[in-house]
Protein backbone atom coordinates (compact mmCIF):
# COMPACT_ATOMS: atom_id res chain seq x y z
CA UNK A 1 0.00 0.00 0.00
CA UNK A 2 1.27 3.50 -0.78
CA UNK A 3 2.64 5.59 2.08
CA UNK A 4 0.03 8.25 2.64
CA UNK A 5 1.99 10.56 4.93
CA UNK A 6 1.93 13.76 2.92
CA UNK A 7 5.34 15.26 2.30
CA UNK A 8 5.30 17.64 -0.59
CA UNK A 9 7.94 20.04 0.60
CA UNK A 10 10.74 17.81 1.76
CA UNK A 11 11.74 14.67 3.56
CA UNK A 12 10.16 15.73 6.87
CA UNK A 13 7.21 13.54 7.61
CA UNK A 14 8.26 10.72 5.27
CA UNK A 15 7.69 7.43 7.00
CA UNK A 16 10.35 4.85 7.70
CA UNK A 17 8.68 2.70 5.07
CA UNK A 18 9.20 5.37 2.41
CA UNK A 19 12.83 5.82 3.42
CA UNK A 20 13.30 2.05 3.23
CA UNK A 21 11.61 1.98 -0.18
CA UNK A 22 14.12 4.57 -1.38
CA UNK A 23 17.28 3.35 0.34
CA UNK A 24 17.11 -0.45 0.06
CA UNK A 25 16.39 -0.82 -3.69
CA UNK A 26 18.66 2.14 -4.57
CA UNK A 27 21.59 0.72 -2.59
CA UNK A 28 21.04 -2.71 -4.08
CA UNK A 29 20.81 -1.26 -7.61
CA UNK A 30 23.89 0.93 -7.17
CA UNK A 31 25.81 -2.09 -5.89
CA UNK A 32 24.73 -4.24 -8.83
CA UNK A 33 25.45 -1.74 -11.58
CA UNK A 34 27.94 0.81 -10.32
CA UNK A 35 30.19 -0.83 -7.72
CA UNK A 36 33.63 -1.77 -9.06
CA UNK A 37 34.50 -5.33 -8.07
CA UNK A 38 37.48 -7.48 -9.03
CA UNK A 39 36.72 -9.87 -11.89
CA UNK A 40 39.65 -12.04 -13.03
CA UNK A 41 42.65 -9.81 -13.72
CA UNK A 42 40.62 -6.65 -13.88
CA UNK A 43 37.74 -4.65 -12.39
CA UNK A 44 34.16 -5.04 -13.44
CA UNK A 45 30.64 -4.58 -12.03
CA UNK A 46 28.58 -7.28 -10.28
CA UNK A 47 26.09 -7.13 -13.15
CA UNK A 48 28.90 -8.08 -15.58
CA UNK A 49 29.98 -10.94 -13.32
CA UNK A 50 26.41 -12.25 -13.29
CA UNK A 51 26.16 -12.22 -17.10
CA UNK A 52 29.54 -13.93 -17.39
CA UNK A 53 28.60 -16.52 -14.75
CA UNK A 54 25.43 -17.47 -16.59
CA UNK A 55 27.12 -17.65 -19.98
CA UNK A 56 30.17 -19.54 -18.69
CA UNK A 57 28.22 -22.11 -16.67
CA UNK A 58 24.91 -22.39 -18.46
CA UNK A 59 25.97 -21.62 -22.04
CA UNK A 60 24.10 -24.57 -23.56
CA UNK A 61 20.96 -23.78 -21.59
CA UNK A 62 21.09 -20.12 -22.71
CA UNK A 63 21.60 -21.22 -26.33
CA UNK A 64 18.57 -23.50 -26.28
CA UNK A 65 16.52 -20.92 -24.37
CA UNK A 66 17.27 -18.53 -27.24
CA UNK A 67 16.08 -21.17 -29.69
CA UNK A 68 12.84 -21.74 -27.77
CA UNK A 69 12.24 -17.99 -27.40
CA UNK A 70 12.78 -17.21 -31.08
CA UNK A 71 10.72 -20.16 -32.37
CA UNK A 72 7.85 -19.50 -29.94
CA UNK A 73 7.95 -15.81 -30.80
CA UNK A 74 7.72 -16.58 -34.53
CA UNK A 75 4.81 -18.98 -34.09
CA UNK A 76 2.90 -16.68 -31.74
CA UNK A 77 3.55 -13.60 -33.87
CA UNK A 78 2.06 -15.34 -36.91
CA UNK A 79 -0.85 -16.62 -34.78
CA UNK A 80 -1.66 -13.32 -33.09
CA UNK A 81 -1.22 -11.26 -36.25
CA UNK A 82 -2.85 -13.52 -38.81
CA UNK A 83 -4.47 -16.41 -36.91
CA UNK A 84 -8.10 -17.19 -37.69
CA UNK A 85 -9.28 -16.98 -34.07
CA UNK A 86 -7.69 -14.13 -32.18
CA UNK A 87 -7.76 -14.57 -28.40
CA UNK A 88 -8.57 -11.73 -26.02
CA UNK A 89 -5.93 -9.00 -25.72
CA UNK A 90 -3.31 -10.22 -23.26
CA UNK A 91 0.34 -9.53 -22.55
CA UNK A 92 1.60 -11.79 -25.33
CA UNK A 93 -0.88 -10.53 -27.89
CA UNK A 94 -0.06 -6.92 -27.06
CA UNK A 95 3.66 -7.59 -27.37
CA UNK A 96 3.60 -9.89 -30.37
CA UNK A 97 0.86 -8.74 -32.69
CA UNK A 98 2.48 -6.60 -35.33
CA UNK A 99 2.63 -5.43 -38.89
CA UNK A 100 4.00 -7.79 -41.52
CA UNK A 101 7.55 -6.46 -41.15
CA UNK A 102 7.62 -7.44 -37.45
CA UNK A 103 6.28 -10.92 -38.14
CA UNK A 104 8.79 -11.44 -40.95
CA UNK A 105 11.67 -10.30 -38.70
CA UNK A 106 10.62 -12.66 -35.90
CA UNK A 107 10.26 -15.61 -38.27
CA UNK A 108 13.67 -14.81 -39.75
CA UNK A 109 15.08 -14.58 -36.21
CA UNK A 110 13.87 -18.11 -35.49
CA UNK A 111 15.20 -19.44 -38.82
CA UNK A 112 18.64 -17.85 -38.30
CA UNK A 113 18.88 -19.10 -34.71
CA UNK A 114 17.84 -22.68 -35.57
CA UNK A 115 20.10 -22.74 -38.64
CA UNK A 116 23.15 -21.76 -36.59
CA UNK A 117 22.45 -23.96 -33.57
CA UNK A 118 21.77 -27.09 -35.65
CA UNK A 119 24.30 -26.16 -38.40
CA UNK A 120 21.63 -26.63 -41.05
CA UNK A 121 21.35 -24.39 -44.08
CA UNK A 122 23.61 -22.26 -46.22
CA UNK A 123 27.01 -21.23 -44.97
CA UNK A 124 26.03 -17.55 -44.74
CA UNK A 125 23.68 -18.50 -41.88
CA UNK A 126 25.82 -21.06 -40.10
CA UNK A 127 29.32 -19.58 -40.27
CA UNK A 128 31.08 -18.28 -37.17
CA UNK A 129 31.46 -14.88 -38.84
CA UNK A 130 27.68 -14.41 -39.03
CA UNK A 131 25.68 -16.79 -36.80
CA UNK A 132 28.66 -17.23 -34.49
CA UNK A 133 28.89 -13.52 -33.75
CA UNK A 134 25.16 -12.82 -33.62
CA UNK A 135 23.67 -15.96 -32.07
CA UNK A 136 26.54 -17.36 -30.02
CA UNK A 137 27.99 -14.07 -28.75
CA UNK A 138 25.64 -11.09 -28.99
CA UNK A 139 22.31 -12.78 -28.35
CA UNK A 140 23.37 -15.09 -25.54
CA UNK A 141 24.78 -12.06 -23.75
CA UNK A 142 21.66 -10.04 -24.46
CA UNK A 143 19.39 -12.83 -23.25
CA UNK A 144 21.15 -12.84 -19.88
CA UNK A 145 21.37 -9.03 -19.83
CA UNK A 146 17.62 -8.67 -20.36
CA UNK A 147 16.87 -11.19 -17.64
CA UNK A 148 18.97 -9.36 -15.04
CA UNK A 149 18.25 -5.84 -16.29
CA UNK A 150 14.46 -6.36 -16.28
CA UNK A 151 14.62 -6.86 -12.53
CA UNK A 152 17.84 -5.00 -11.66
CA UNK A 153 17.57 -1.63 -13.40
CA UNK A 154 14.17 -0.67 -11.96
CA UNK A 155 15.96 -0.64 -8.60
CA UNK A 156 17.87 2.39 -9.88
CA UNK A 157 15.17 4.00 -11.99
CA UNK A 158 11.93 3.47 -10.04
CA UNK A 159 12.81 3.96 -6.36
CA UNK A 160 14.35 7.44 -6.26
CA UNK A 161 18.05 6.90 -7.07
CA UNK A 162 17.80 8.69 -10.44
CA UNK A 163 15.97 11.66 -8.90
CA UNK A 164 18.42 11.89 -5.99
CA UNK A 165 21.59 11.86 -8.09
CA UNK A 166 19.93 13.94 -10.83
CA UNK A 167 19.09 16.69 -8.36
CA UNK A 168 22.69 16.69 -7.08
CA UNK A 169 23.90 17.20 -10.66
CA UNK A 170 21.22 19.68 -11.67
CA UNK A 171 23.21 22.82 -10.87
CA UNK A 172 26.20 21.56 -12.84
CA UNK A 173 23.98 20.74 -15.80
CA UNK A 174 22.46 24.21 -15.71
CA UNK A 175 25.82 25.94 -15.60
CA UNK A 176 27.78 23.73 -17.96
CA UNK A 177 25.18 22.91 -20.56
CA UNK A 178 22.83 25.91 -20.20
CA UNK A 179 19.92 23.53 -19.72
CA UNK A 180 17.24 23.37 -17.03
CA UNK A 181 18.32 21.40 -13.95
CA UNK A 182 15.67 18.80 -14.74
CA UNK A 183 17.87 17.65 -17.66
CA UNK A 184 20.19 15.97 -15.15
CA UNK A 185 17.37 13.67 -14.05
CA UNK A 186 16.40 12.88 -17.65
CA UNK A 187 20.03 12.32 -18.63
CA UNK A 188 20.51 9.91 -15.75
CA UNK A 189 17.31 8.10 -16.69
CA UNK A 190 18.90 7.46 -20.10
CA UNK A 191 22.22 6.30 -18.72
CA UNK A 192 20.52 3.95 -16.31
CA UNK A 193 17.22 3.08 -17.92
CA UNK A 194 17.82 3.37 -21.64
CA UNK A 195 17.87 5.97 -24.35
CA UNK A 196 14.25 5.45 -25.47
CA UNK A 197 13.02 6.11 -21.94
CA UNK A 198 15.24 9.20 -21.70
CA UNK A 199 13.83 10.63 -24.93
CA UNK A 200 10.26 10.04 -23.79
CA UNK A 201 10.83 11.61 -20.36
CA UNK A 202 12.38 14.62 -22.08
CA UNK A 203 9.49 14.89 -24.53
CA UNK A 204 7.04 14.81 -21.63
CA UNK A 205 8.90 17.68 -19.96
CA UNK A 206 8.39 19.65 -23.19
CA UNK A 207 4.69 18.71 -23.18
CA UNK A 208 4.46 20.02 -19.61
CA UNK A 209 6.24 23.27 -20.49
CA UNK A 210 9.41 22.70 -18.43
CA UNK A 211 11.69 22.67 -21.49
CA UNK A 212 11.53 24.79 -24.60
CA UNK A 213 11.49 22.90 -27.88
CA UNK A 214 15.23 23.57 -28.34
CA UNK A 215 16.07 22.56 -24.78
CA UNK A 216 14.13 19.31 -25.14
CA UNK A 217 15.80 18.54 -28.48
CA UNK A 218 19.20 19.34 -26.92
CA UNK A 219 18.62 17.07 -23.93
CA UNK A 220 17.28 14.25 -26.12
CA UNK A 221 20.13 14.50 -28.65
CA UNK A 222 22.85 14.95 -26.05
CA UNK A 223 22.16 12.73 -23.07
CA UNK A 224 20.09 9.87 -24.48
CA UNK A 225 22.86 7.32 -24.68
CA UNK A 226 22.19 3.62 -24.27
CA UNK A 227 22.12 2.36 -20.72
CA UNK A 228 25.15 1.16 -18.82
CA UNK A 229 24.42 -2.61 -19.16
CA UNK A 230 24.36 -2.30 -22.96
CA UNK A 231 27.72 -0.56 -22.84
CA UNK A 232 29.00 -3.62 -20.98
CA UNK A 233 27.66 -5.93 -23.70
CA UNK A 234 29.25 -3.77 -26.44
CA UNK A 235 32.58 -3.87 -24.57
CA UNK A 236 32.27 -7.63 -24.22
CA UNK A 237 31.33 -8.08 -27.88
CA UNK A 238 34.52 -6.38 -29.07
CA UNK A 239 36.64 -8.20 -26.47
CA UNK A 240 37.24 -5.19 -24.21
CA UNK A 241 35.37 -6.22 -21.06
CA UNK A 242 38.74 -6.17 -19.29
CA UNK A 243 38.95 -2.39 -19.78
CA UNK A 244 35.28 -1.72 -19.15
CA UNK A 245 35.80 1.12 -16.70
CA UNK A 246 38.27 2.87 -19.00
CA UNK A 247 35.83 2.33 -21.86
CA UNK A 248 32.82 3.64 -19.95
CA UNK A 249 34.85 6.55 -18.58
CA UNK A 250 35.82 7.43 -22.16
CA UNK A 251 32.17 7.26 -23.25
CA UNK A 252 31.27 9.62 -20.39
CA UNK A 253 34.09 12.03 -21.23
CA UNK A 254 33.13 12.15 -24.91
CA UNK A 255 29.48 12.55 -23.93
CA UNK A 256 30.51 15.48 -21.73
CA UNK A 257 32.45 17.17 -24.55
CA UNK A 258 29.57 16.62 -26.98
CA UNK A 259 27.14 18.04 -24.41
CA UNK A 260 29.26 21.19 -24.13
CA UNK A 261 29.38 21.69 -27.90
CA UNK A 262 26.16 20.31 -29.41
CA UNK A 263 23.55 22.63 -27.82
CA UNK A 264 25.62 25.65 -28.93
CA UNK A 265 25.82 24.83 -32.65
CA UNK A 266 23.43 23.92 -35.49
CA UNK A 267 21.31 21.97 -36.02
CA UNK A 268 20.14 22.26 -32.40
CA UNK A 269 20.37 26.07 -32.48
CA UNK A 270 18.04 26.01 -35.48
CA UNK A 271 15.25 24.61 -33.31
CA UNK A 272 13.03 27.44 -32.04
CA UNK A 273 13.42 28.43 -28.39
CA UNK A 274 9.69 28.21 -27.70
CA UNK A 275 7.49 26.47 -25.15
CA UNK A 276 4.63 24.13 -25.98
CA UNK A 277 1.59 26.16 -27.04
CA UNK A 278 -0.70 24.77 -24.35
CA UNK A 279 1.58 25.54 -21.40
CA UNK A 280 1.98 28.66 -19.29
CA UNK A 281 3.91 27.51 -16.19
CA UNK A 282 7.55 26.98 -17.16
CA UNK A 283 8.95 26.54 -13.66
CA UNK A 284 11.55 23.85 -13.23
CA UNK A 285 10.78 22.50 -9.76
CA UNK A 286 13.74 20.11 -9.63
CA UNK A 287 15.45 22.39 -7.10
CA UNK A 288 13.18 24.97 -5.49
CA UNK A 289 14.24 28.49 -4.56
CA UNK A 290 16.49 28.44 -1.48
CA UNK A 291 16.60 24.65 -1.35
CA UNK A 292 19.91 22.75 -1.06
CA UNK A 293 20.73 20.12 -3.70
CA UNK A 294 20.72 17.31 -1.11
CA UNK A 295 17.36 18.43 0.23
CA UNK A 296 15.92 18.64 -3.28
CA UNK A 297 17.34 15.22 -4.16
CA UNK A 298 15.90 13.67 -1.00
CA UNK A 299 12.51 15.29 -1.61
CA UNK A 300 12.36 14.05 -5.20
CA UNK A 301 13.67 10.60 -4.30
CA UNK A 302 11.15 10.14 -1.48
CA UNK A 303 8.34 11.39 -3.71
CA UNK A 304 9.34 8.79 -6.28
CA UNK A 305 9.78 6.02 -3.69
CA UNK A 306 6.34 6.79 -2.26
CA UNK A 307 4.77 6.08 -5.67
CA UNK A 308 7.10 3.18 -6.51
CA UNK A 309 5.69 -0.32 -6.98
CA UNK A 310 5.58 -2.72 -4.06
CA UNK A 311 7.47 -6.02 -4.28
CA UNK A 312 4.61 -7.85 -5.97
CA UNK A 313 4.14 -5.17 -8.63
CA UNK A 314 7.91 -4.90 -9.03
CA UNK A 315 8.03 -8.61 -9.93
CA UNK A 316 4.97 -8.28 -12.17
CA UNK A 317 6.50 -5.33 -14.08
CA UNK A 318 9.83 -7.18 -14.34
CA UNK A 319 8.16 -10.25 -15.85
CA UNK A 320 6.14 -8.10 -18.27
CA UNK A 321 9.30 -6.34 -19.40
CA UNK A 322 11.17 -9.62 -19.70
CA UNK A 323 8.43 -11.13 -21.88
CA UNK A 324 8.50 -8.00 -24.06
CA UNK A 325 12.29 -8.04 -24.39
CA UNK A 326 12.70 -11.78 -24.93
CA UNK A 327 9.74 -12.51 -27.18
CA UNK A 328 9.19 -9.22 -29.03
CA UNK A 329 12.68 -7.74 -29.30
CA UNK A 330 15.24 -10.56 -29.18
CA UNK A 331 14.06 -12.39 -32.34
CA UNK A 332 13.87 -9.14 -34.30
CA UNK A 333 17.36 -8.22 -33.10
CA UNK A 334 18.69 -11.62 -34.28
CA UNK A 335 17.19 -11.00 -37.72
CA UNK A 336 18.44 -7.41 -38.09
CA UNK A 337 21.92 -8.25 -36.82
CA UNK A 338 22.17 -11.35 -39.03
CA UNK A 339 21.07 -9.47 -42.14
CA UNK A 340 23.69 -6.80 -41.40
CA UNK A 341 26.40 -9.41 -40.81
CA UNK A 342 25.51 -11.30 -43.99
CA UNK A 343 25.69 -8.03 -45.95
CA UNK A 344 29.01 -7.18 -44.30
CA UNK A 345 30.58 -10.60 -44.86
CA UNK A 346 29.21 -11.57 -48.24
CA UNK A 347 28.65 -8.30 -50.11
CA UNK A 348 30.75 -5.16 -50.66
CA UNK A 349 27.82 -2.82 -49.78
CA UNK A 350 29.25 -1.51 -46.50
CA UNK A 351 32.69 -1.11 -48.11
CA UNK A 352 31.18 1.06 -50.83
CA UNK A 353 29.20 3.16 -48.37
CA UNK A 354 32.18 3.75 -46.12
CA UNK A 355 34.85 4.22 -48.83
CA UNK A 356 35.08 8.02 -48.33
CA UNK A 357 36.00 7.52 -44.67
CA UNK A 358 38.95 5.19 -45.27
CA UNK A 359 41.43 7.99 -46.18
CA UNK A 360 40.28 10.02 -43.15
CA UNK A 361 40.89 7.11 -40.80
CA UNK A 362 44.20 6.37 -42.49
CA UNK A 363 45.17 10.01 -42.03
CA UNK A 364 44.26 9.73 -38.33
CA UNK A 365 46.54 6.72 -38.08
CA UNK A 366 43.78 4.22 -37.28
CA UNK A 367 44.95 0.66 -37.81
CA UNK A 368 42.82 -1.51 -40.14
CA UNK A 369 41.16 1.66 -41.45
CA UNK A 370 39.39 -0.10 -44.33
CA UNK A 371 37.84 -2.63 -41.93
CA UNK A 372 36.92 0.03 -39.39
CA UNK A 373 35.35 2.50 -41.83
CA UNK A 374 32.00 0.66 -42.22
CA UNK A 375 31.55 0.80 -38.45
CA UNK A 376 31.58 4.59 -38.59
CA UNK A 377 28.63 4.64 -40.95
CA UNK A 378 26.38 1.73 -39.99
CA UNK A 379 25.86 3.05 -36.48
CA UNK A 380 23.28 5.43 -37.94
CA UNK A 381 21.09 2.41 -38.70
CA UNK A 382 21.49 0.49 -35.44
CA UNK A 383 23.58 0.71 -32.30
CA UNK A 384 24.79 -2.91 -32.35
CA UNK A 385 26.05 -2.90 -35.94
CA UNK A 386 29.42 -1.10 -35.52
CA UNK A 387 30.52 -3.50 -32.77
CA UNK A 388 29.22 -6.54 -34.66
CA UNK A 389 31.06 -5.60 -37.83
CA UNK A 390 34.22 -4.52 -36.03
CA UNK A 391 34.50 -7.28 -33.43
CA UNK A 392 36.98 -9.33 -35.51
CA UNK A 393 39.42 -6.46 -36.17
CA UNK A 394 42.79 -7.38 -34.72
CA UNK A 395 43.83 -3.97 -33.39
CA UNK A 396 42.60 -3.39 -29.84
CA UNK A 397 42.78 0.38 -30.34
CA UNK A 398 40.54 0.21 -33.39
CA UNK A 399 38.02 -2.01 -31.59
CA UNK A 400 38.07 0.48 -28.70
CA UNK A 401 37.33 3.29 -31.15
CA UNK A 402 34.45 1.32 -32.69
CA UNK A 403 32.96 0.41 -29.30
CA UNK A 404 33.06 4.04 -28.24
CA UNK A 405 31.56 5.32 -31.47
CA UNK A 406 28.70 2.80 -31.41
CA UNK A 407 27.54 4.38 -28.14
CA UNK A 408 28.73 7.98 -28.55
CA UNK A 409 27.21 8.56 -31.98
CA UNK A 410 23.93 8.37 -30.05
CA UNK A 411 21.52 8.69 -32.97
CA UNK A 412 20.48 5.39 -34.53
CA UNK A 413 17.37 5.22 -36.58
CA UNK A 414 16.19 1.79 -35.45
CA UNK A 415 15.28 3.16 -32.02
CA UNK A 416 16.21 6.65 -30.77
CA UNK A 417 15.98 8.27 -34.21
CA UNK A 418 12.53 6.81 -34.87
CA UNK A 419 11.27 7.99 -31.48
CA UNK A 420 12.73 11.46 -31.97
CA UNK A 421 11.02 11.76 -35.35
CA UNK A 422 7.69 10.77 -33.79
CA UNK A 423 8.02 13.29 -30.98
CA UNK A 424 7.08 16.86 -31.78
CA UNK A 425 10.46 18.40 -30.96
CA UNK A 426 11.00 19.78 -34.46
CA UNK A 427 13.80 17.39 -35.43
CA UNK A 428 13.79 15.91 -38.92
CA UNK A 429 15.90 13.22 -40.57
CA UNK A 430 18.40 15.81 -41.86
CA UNK A 431 18.91 17.20 -38.35
CA UNK A 432 19.47 13.71 -36.97
CA UNK A 433 21.96 12.80 -39.71
CA UNK A 434 23.86 16.03 -39.05
CA UNK A 435 23.93 15.39 -35.29
CA UNK A 436 25.22 11.87 -35.97
CA UNK A 437 28.02 13.20 -38.20
CA UNK A 438 29.01 15.99 -35.79
CA UNK A 439 29.11 13.61 -32.83
CA UNK A 440 31.27 11.22 -34.89
CA UNK A 441 33.64 14.06 -35.78
CA UNK A 442 33.92 15.09 -32.11
CA UNK A 443 34.21 11.57 -30.72
CA UNK A 444 36.70 10.03 -33.15
CA UNK A 445 39.87 12.06 -32.32
CA UNK A 446 39.15 11.93 -28.57
CA UNK A 447 38.65 8.17 -28.70
CA UNK A 448 41.86 7.69 -30.72
CA UNK A 449 43.78 9.87 -28.24
CA UNK A 450 42.35 8.05 -25.21
CA UNK A 451 43.04 4.64 -26.76
CA UNK A 452 46.68 5.49 -27.46
CA UNK A 453 47.62 7.61 -24.50
CA UNK A 454 45.42 6.53 -21.63
CA UNK A 455 43.99 3.04 -22.07
CA UNK A 456 46.50 0.82 -23.93
CA UNK B 1 -28.89 6.06 -42.99
CA UNK B 2 -28.32 7.44 -39.50
CA UNK B 3 -24.69 7.15 -38.37
CA UNK B 4 -24.57 6.44 -34.64
CA UNK B 5 -20.88 6.05 -33.85
CA UNK B 6 -17.95 7.52 -35.75
CA UNK B 7 -14.32 6.53 -35.28
CA UNK B 8 -12.12 9.47 -36.25
CA UNK B 9 -8.47 8.41 -36.63
CA UNK B 10 -5.72 10.99 -36.24
CA UNK B 11 -1.98 10.59 -36.80
CA UNK B 12 -0.60 13.06 -34.27
CA UNK B 13 3.03 12.51 -35.32
CA UNK B 14 2.45 14.04 -38.76
CA UNK B 15 1.70 17.66 -39.46
CA UNK B 16 -0.97 18.00 -42.10
CA UNK B 17 -4.18 19.83 -42.87
CA UNK B 18 -6.96 18.13 -40.91
CA UNK B 19 -9.65 20.67 -41.80
CA UNK B 20 -11.68 18.37 -44.07
CA UNK B 21 -11.28 15.38 -41.74
CA UNK B 22 -12.51 17.32 -38.71
CA UNK B 23 -15.26 19.12 -40.63
CA UNK B 24 -16.69 15.79 -41.75
CA UNK B 25 -16.55 14.47 -38.15
CA UNK B 26 -18.18 17.65 -36.84
CA UNK B 27 -20.92 17.37 -39.46
CA UNK B 28 -21.67 13.81 -38.36
CA UNK B 29 -21.53 14.92 -34.72
CA UNK B 30 -24.19 17.53 -35.40
CA UNK B 31 -26.51 14.75 -36.57
CA UNK B 32 -26.22 13.16 -33.12
CA UNK B 33 -23.44 10.66 -33.78
CA UNK B 34 -20.99 9.77 -31.01
CA UNK B 35 -17.47 10.80 -32.07
CA UNK B 36 -14.52 8.76 -30.78
CA UNK B 37 -11.10 10.12 -31.73
CA UNK B 38 -8.28 7.58 -31.90
CA UNK B 39 -4.54 7.83 -32.37
CA UNK B 40 -2.23 4.82 -32.51
CA UNK B 41 1.40 4.55 -31.42
CA UNK B 42 2.94 2.07 -33.87
CA UNK B 43 5.15 -0.73 -32.59
CA UNK B 44 8.66 0.52 -31.90
CA UNK B 45 11.89 -1.47 -32.02
CA UNK B 46 13.04 -0.72 -28.47
CA UNK B 47 16.20 -2.77 -28.82
CA UNK B 48 18.08 -1.19 -25.92
CA UNK B 49 15.22 -0.35 -23.61
CA UNK B 50 15.30 -2.24 -20.35
CA UNK B 51 11.84 -0.94 -19.50
CA UNK B 52 10.06 -1.29 -22.84
CA UNK B 53 6.59 -1.48 -21.30
CA UNK B 54 7.26 1.71 -19.32
CA UNK B 55 8.62 3.39 -22.46
CA UNK B 56 5.53 2.40 -24.45
CA UNK B 57 3.33 3.74 -21.63
CA UNK B 58 5.18 7.06 -21.85
CA UNK B 59 4.72 7.11 -25.64
CA UNK B 60 1.00 6.55 -25.16
CA UNK B 61 0.84 9.39 -22.59
CA UNK B 62 2.66 11.67 -25.03
CA UNK B 63 0.36 10.68 -27.90
CA UNK B 64 -2.68 11.33 -25.69
CA UNK B 65 -1.37 14.79 -24.77
CA UNK B 66 -0.77 15.56 -28.46
CA UNK B 67 -4.19 14.25 -29.46
CA UNK B 68 -5.97 16.27 -26.80
CA UNK B 69 -4.06 19.37 -27.83
CA UNK B 70 -5.08 18.88 -31.48
CA UNK B 71 -8.72 18.19 -30.60
CA UNK B 72 -8.97 21.08 -28.13
CA UNK B 73 -8.08 23.50 -30.92
CA UNK B 74 -10.72 22.09 -33.27
CA UNK B 75 -14.50 22.14 -33.48
CA UNK B 76 -14.41 18.64 -31.92
CA UNK B 77 -13.26 19.88 -28.47
CA UNK B 78 -14.71 17.69 -25.74
CA UNK B 79 -14.91 14.55 -27.89
CA UNK B 80 -13.98 11.17 -26.44
CA UNK B 81 -10.33 10.29 -27.12
CA UNK B 82 -8.48 6.98 -27.18
CA UNK B 83 -4.86 5.93 -27.66
CA UNK B 84 -3.81 2.51 -28.93
CA UNK B 85 -0.49 0.74 -29.39
CA UNK B 86 0.41 -1.83 -32.03
CA UNK B 87 -0.06 -2.35 -35.76
CA UNK B 88 -1.90 0.82 -36.74
CA UNK B 89 -4.50 -0.67 -39.11
CA UNK B 90 -5.12 -3.62 -36.77
CA UNK B 91 -5.70 -1.39 -33.75
CA UNK B 92 -8.07 0.89 -35.72
CA UNK B 93 -10.10 -2.15 -36.80
CA UNK B 94 -10.18 -3.51 -33.23
CA UNK B 95 -11.32 -0.21 -31.72
CA UNK B 96 -13.92 0.25 -34.47
CA UNK B 97 -15.42 -3.13 -33.58
CA UNK B 98 -15.16 -2.52 -29.86
CA UNK B 99 -17.11 0.76 -29.99
CA UNK B 100 -19.49 -0.47 -32.67
CA UNK B 101 -18.45 2.22 -35.13
CA UNK B 102 -20.58 2.44 -38.23
CA UNK B 103 -18.28 4.92 -39.91
CA UNK B 104 -14.48 5.31 -39.84
CA UNK B 105 -12.87 8.58 -40.93
CA UNK B 106 -9.24 8.32 -41.89
CA UNK B 107 -6.68 10.61 -43.50
CA UNK B 108 -4.37 9.33 -46.25
CA UNK B 109 -1.33 10.92 -47.80
CA UNK B 110 -0.98 11.04 -51.56
CA UNK B 111 0.08 7.56 -52.69
CA UNK B 112 3.81 7.21 -53.30
CA UNK B 113 5.99 4.28 -54.45
CA UNK B 114 6.01 2.80 -50.93
CA UNK B 115 2.23 2.62 -50.71
CA UNK B 116 2.07 0.89 -54.10
CA UNK B 117 4.45 -1.77 -52.81
CA UNK B 118 3.27 -2.11 -49.22
CA UNK B 119 -0.21 -0.61 -49.20
CA UNK B 120 -1.18 2.06 -46.71
CA UNK B 121 -2.92 2.07 -43.36
CA UNK B 122 -5.99 3.62 -45.00
CA UNK B 123 -6.17 0.93 -47.68
CA UNK B 124 -5.86 -1.85 -45.09
CA UNK B 125 -8.58 -0.29 -42.96
CA UNK B 126 -10.82 0.22 -46.00
CA UNK B 127 -10.27 -3.38 -47.10
CA UNK B 128 -10.98 -5.05 -43.77
CA UNK B 129 -13.35 -2.81 -41.81
CA UNK B 130 -16.93 -3.90 -41.21
CA UNK B 131 -17.93 -0.22 -41.00
CA UNK B 132 -18.01 2.21 -43.91
CA UNK B 133 -14.71 4.02 -44.35
CA UNK B 134 -14.27 7.56 -45.61
CA UNK B 135 -10.70 8.24 -46.75
CA UNK B 136 -9.77 11.93 -46.86
CA UNK B 137 -6.83 12.62 -49.16
CA UNK B 138 -4.18 15.30 -48.82
CA UNK B 139 -4.97 18.10 -51.24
Amino acid sequence: MADTSTDVNGSHGASGKTWAKFLIPSTLGATLFLLPVPGGDTWTIPFGLMIDFVNNNFGTLVKYTLLVVTVLSAILSVWYSYGPAKPEIGTLRRHLRGDAIWTILRVLGAVFTAAFIFSIGPEFMTSDATGGVVVATLMTNLLALFAFAAFGLPLLTDYGFTEFVGALLSKAFRKLFQLPGRSAVDGLASWLGGSALGVMLTTQQYDKGVYTRREAASVACTFSIVSLPFCYVIAKLVGLADVFFAYYGSVMLIGFVCALIMPRIPPLTWIPQEYHDDTSDHTDTTVKEGESLVHAGTRLALDRAREAPNFRNFLKAGIDNLVFMWFALVPATVAIAMIAMILAEYTPIFDWISAPFVPILNFAGVESAAEAAPSLVVGFADMYLPALIGESIESKETRFLIAILSVSQLIYMSEVGAILLRSNLGLNLGHLALIFVIRTIIATPIAIFLARVVVF
Amino acid sequence: MQVNTVLLTVDVSADHDRTELFSEAARLGETGARIVVLTVVPEMYLATATDPTGTVAKMEEHAKAQLESVIAKSQLAGSETRVGYGPVAGVILDVAEEIGADKILIHARRPGPASYALGSVASRVANHAKASVLVIRDR
